[in-house]
């Protein structure tokens, strides 16, 4: 079970080291920051420390985060590994999430297991069909898909809005409350820790980065992909499907941000409320970026992003340092993870002139 | 006497891997020198070394005496020594002027003086016949001019010497006639050109001596004017080439039918207008032509990534005009691309993955939507050994070798599957001699097997070298079909130049 040892552990031992040097530079960058605003910077960073990992409540926060930044991250890597921008995984999470709730309220005499695979389904499928319509129209009017799936995040969030307040509009509860009814009690997921918010979500979204890299790696159709993102011209040449497979990425990681929702309503929310969540796509395109697109590395990487977002809450709870620290910090890693273009670049060349002796 | 430039017992190590031991090279002022030797002989890293890109492990190197410290680009241009690269370092969005000043910018004080640069860089133009509009973008350009302009930069910068790495590899004969032409106007002036490549008639050509290196050494140093082209062949292989074998020609039935075939092509209508021929198995059918009329939009055609307006393409007997890349390969189709980078290679993945596309899908590499890279790793070892490709393992990044390396994994790949029909699109350009041979053997073997070869190339020394019959297409027509022992180079060139009947005529 080795196919490619630098595609697979050595690769991902490699990126390690890259990730732990980013995230390096980046606290160092941020260290000044913190000067300049006259902070204490080993105060601050063990407040972010403790808080993301010191006793058991801190880490299981810290989980809590993990799990949904697994499937958003690994829904953007394997769209950035077929050649696909997905910037629509907020969107496509949204829908996803409606429908896992409307399943988990609507069919309430099923079974627990039942209702959940009924839920996680559909929001599979509903996240998957709107990121198929990005797919779609770029394929068929050669639009980029970066701005489709942007643009369809605010559709998507307003459609959902309107879901809650008209047609499954809960007579009696305060208009402002923006949710729909709760789901069936047999549709909540089982804890994993007792009165945390961690969940079976977080081996839901383990398996599937499994399953993903599986695929990946020892399909014919996770091979054309890659194969369609590394040159889609030379898999049109030889053969491949290029718009199938680009339409199929689409799918998959739409898939996975409709699994994300579903996961979060099932295992936090309990119903849909609008405006529930924001962000969790656009972290998920840093873990993604932080993990080198690959689904090996996506585990730690959100790992890392879970624990950034669980010690920013103790940081402004305790710390006095107000929250946009912790944005100001990941905004410098973004940067830091963006900039390694430079070494990259230097290693092409160097690679170039190697070339010629090989 | 002393040279314009030495490199003295200049010894390279990448890891374990040797690329240069013990190289010299002398360079006479004024002179054009060729530096010749196969892909992975250490051309490449010496080059990188003079062009301060590299540092040597051991080793010196002096220019008009005086010893260099080269840490980088930066010095060897300040030291006046120029490069142009096989693959341009130009940006595509930016102007002819704007790409040659960006980072030199022109040396009014304060102000970029536009008028001064395009006032310095129409001396260059007159004086070395380079050219260029100035104002056009980079995008717009042919591969010939953007050399030019690659050329003009190294002279901006004060380059007194100038190498040129493989320069011809990818120009038409006319280019490459203009090209020389430069040459010989930067000699005249008192430019000194290090000149790379693999083509023998080029060397012969344009050189005043040459030193070649194999497997990292110095083989030795000669004046073009004693040596003949087979003992230039020899100091490179290191043995004399090999005699193709070319079977006689027997000929069967039809592989491949082009009827009326009509291509548009990406700015002009009628790429292809109303072409038809027929390639017989055991044939190879050469195409030979200018490049532009109508070759790429041909082939792209045949293989199935180009729509058809009209007309017919029948492959053993199944009309495919309209029928997917796949199907055609599943007909016993194989291509060979030009453009290798672009078309038949993802540079990112590794060998093996590289090898196995086309096969992946079916037993014994592809069982029922897996894949056995197990079965796949072995059989791409088999292909490394059987074609001779230079590489540590399989697992290696496609992207990390050398152009005729990756041409040999296309070729790997292609002829692999066992094909009864092969389009075959500039086979060995930019490819070694040795590598060549083997790869036009190959071509020959499936032949004698027959299989049907329609060979397009610019190289009319390989068109007359493999082919039964020739086409030469002008404008997107055949303007002459003969068989080969009516066909000369002379004849050829006529033809590709449109003078059809007449030239017939005259011959």
């Amino acid at each position: 079970m080795r196919p490619d040892k630098r595609g697979g552990v050595r690769a991902v031992l490699k990126n390690l080291l890259r990730l732990l040097a980013i995230i390096a530079a980046a606290f160092l960058l941020n260290a000044v920051i913190l000067l300049c605003l006259g902070k204490n910077v080993g105060q601050v960073y063990e407040t972010l420390f403790t808080g993301a990992f010191a006793g058991k409540w801190n880490f299981a926060r810290t989980l809590r985060w993990t799990s949904p930044l697994l499937l958003t991250g690994l829904a953007a890597a394997i769209g950035f590994r077929g050649g696909v921008f997905n910037l629509g995984i907020d969107g496509q999470l949204y829908m996803g999430a409606f429908a896992a709730a409307w399943v988990g309220f609507t069919f309430t005499s099923l079974p627990g297991p039942l209702l959940i695979l009924l839920a996680a389904l559909a929001a599979v499928a509903a996240g998957a069909a709107w990121a198929m319509l990005a797919g779609w129209i770029k394929i068929r009017f050669g639009a980029s898909e970066v701005v489709i799936t942007l643009m369809l995040n605010y559709v998507a969030k307003l459609f959902t809005e309107y879901l809650v307040m008209y047609p499954f509009y809960v007579p009696g509860t305060a208009s402002d409350s923006k949710a729909t009814a709760n789901i069936a009690q047999q549709a909540h997921l089982t804890p994993l820790i007792q009165g945390s918010q961690v969940t079976a979500a977080l081996l839901i979204s383990l398996a599937a980065v499994v399953l993903v890299y599986l695929w990946t790696r020892h399909t014919v159709s996770g091979f054309e992909t890659r194969l369609v993102g590394s040159n889609d011209r030379f898999a049109q040449f030889s053969g491949v499907k290029v718009k199938r497979r680009q339409l199929q990425i689409m799918a998959i990681s739409g898939g996975l941000a409709g699994l994300c929702g579903a996961l979060e309503i099932l295992g936090v929310h309990g119903r849909f409320v609008v405006n529930f969540t924001s962000g969790l796509g656009f972290d998920g395109i840093t873990v993604a970026l932080l993990s080198g697109n690959n689904p090996l590395a996506v585990p730690l990487a959100a790992l890392f992003m879970g624990a950034m977002t669980s010690g920013s809450t103790q940081l402004e709870m305790l710390g006095g340092v107000p929250r946009s620290m912790a944005s100001i910090l990941m905004g410098i890693i973004i940067m830091t993870v963006t900039i390694k273009q430079l070494p990259s670049v230097r290693a092409l060349f160097r690679r170039r002139t190697e070339a010629g002796r090989t | 006497m002393s040279y314009e430039l030495e490199l003295k017992n200049i010894t390279k190590r990448f890891g374990s891997v040797v690329a240069n031991q013990d190289v010299n090279l002398q360079i006479e002022a004024g002179e054009v020198h060729a530096l010749v030797g196969e892909n992975g002989a250490g051309k490449s890293t010496l080059m990188n070394i003079l062009y301060g890109l590299l540092q040597p492990d051991e080793g010196e190197i002096f220019f008009r005496g005086e010893r260099l410290h080269l840490k980088s680009p930066q010095d060897a241009i300040e030291r006046g020594i120029g490069m142009v690269h096989q693959h341009f370092m130009l940006a595509p969005s930016m102007t002819v002027a704007e790409n040659i000043a960006v980072g030199w910018p022109p040396r009014g004080k304060f102000a970029w003086k536009n008028a001064d640069l395009a006032r310095e860089l129409e001396a260059f133009q007159t004086l070395f016949e380079l050219p260029v509009p100035l104002e056009t973008r980079i995008r717009d350009l042919s591969v010939g001019q953007m050399q030019r302009v690659e050329i003009m930069k190294s002279l901006y910068r004060g380059a007194k010497i100038i190498v040129l790495d493989e320069p011809t590899a990818t120009l038409t004969p006319q280019e490459t006639d203009e090209l020389f032409r430069t040459i010989r106007r930067l000699r005249e002036n008192g430019h000194t050109i290090i000149f790379i490549s693999h083509r023998l008639r080029e060397i012969m050509e344009i050189s005043d001596r040459i030193t070649a290196l194999r497997s990292g050494r110095t083989v030795g140093t000669v004046r073009t004017a004693e040596v003949t082209p087979a003992e230039v062949a020899r100091m490179m292989i290191g043995r004399d080439v090999a005699e193709l074998k070319k079977a006689p020609l027997q000929a069967a039935e039809t592989a491949l039918e082009v009827s009326e075939l009509c291509v548009a092509g990406d700015s002009r209508a009628a790429a292809v207008d109303r072409l038809s021929f027929q390639l017989r198995r055991g044939e190879i059918l050469g195409i030979a032509g200018v490049e532009g009329n109508g070759q790429t939009e041909l082939t792209e055609a045949l293989i199935g990534v180009r729509p058809v307006q009209s007309g017919g393409i029948t492959l053993f007997g199944g009309d495919v005009a309209r029928a997917g890349v796949r199907q055609r390969m599943d007909l016993g189709l194989a291509h060979i691309p030009q453009d290798r980078m672009r078309e038949g290679l993802a540079l990112e993945l590794n060998i093996m993955e590289n090898l196995v596309v086309g096969t992946h899908d079916v037993p014994p590499i592809g069982n029922r939507g897996l894949i056995r890279w197990r079965k796949a790793a072995q059989w791409s070892r088999d292909a490394i050994g059987r074609f001779g490709i230079k590489t540590p393992d399989e697992q290696e990044r496609a992207g990390n070798l050398s152009g005729g390396n990756m041409q040999k994994i296309i070729v790997a790949r292609e002829l692999s599957r066992s094909p009864r029909a092969v389009i075959a699109c500039q086979p060995t350009r930019g490819v070694d001699i040795g590598a060549s041979e083997y790869i036009h053997q190959q071509l020959l073997d499936i032949r004698a097997a027959g299989g049907a070869v329609l060979l397009v190339s610019a190289d009319l020394d390989e068109i007359l070298a493999l082919s039964d019959r020739i086409l030469v297409l002008f404008n997107g027509r055949a303007s002459g079909v003969l068989d080969r022992e009516d066909a000369s180079e002379a004849l050829l060139g006529r033809y590709m130049f449109g003078l059809g009947e007449e030239a017939r005529h005259e011959a």
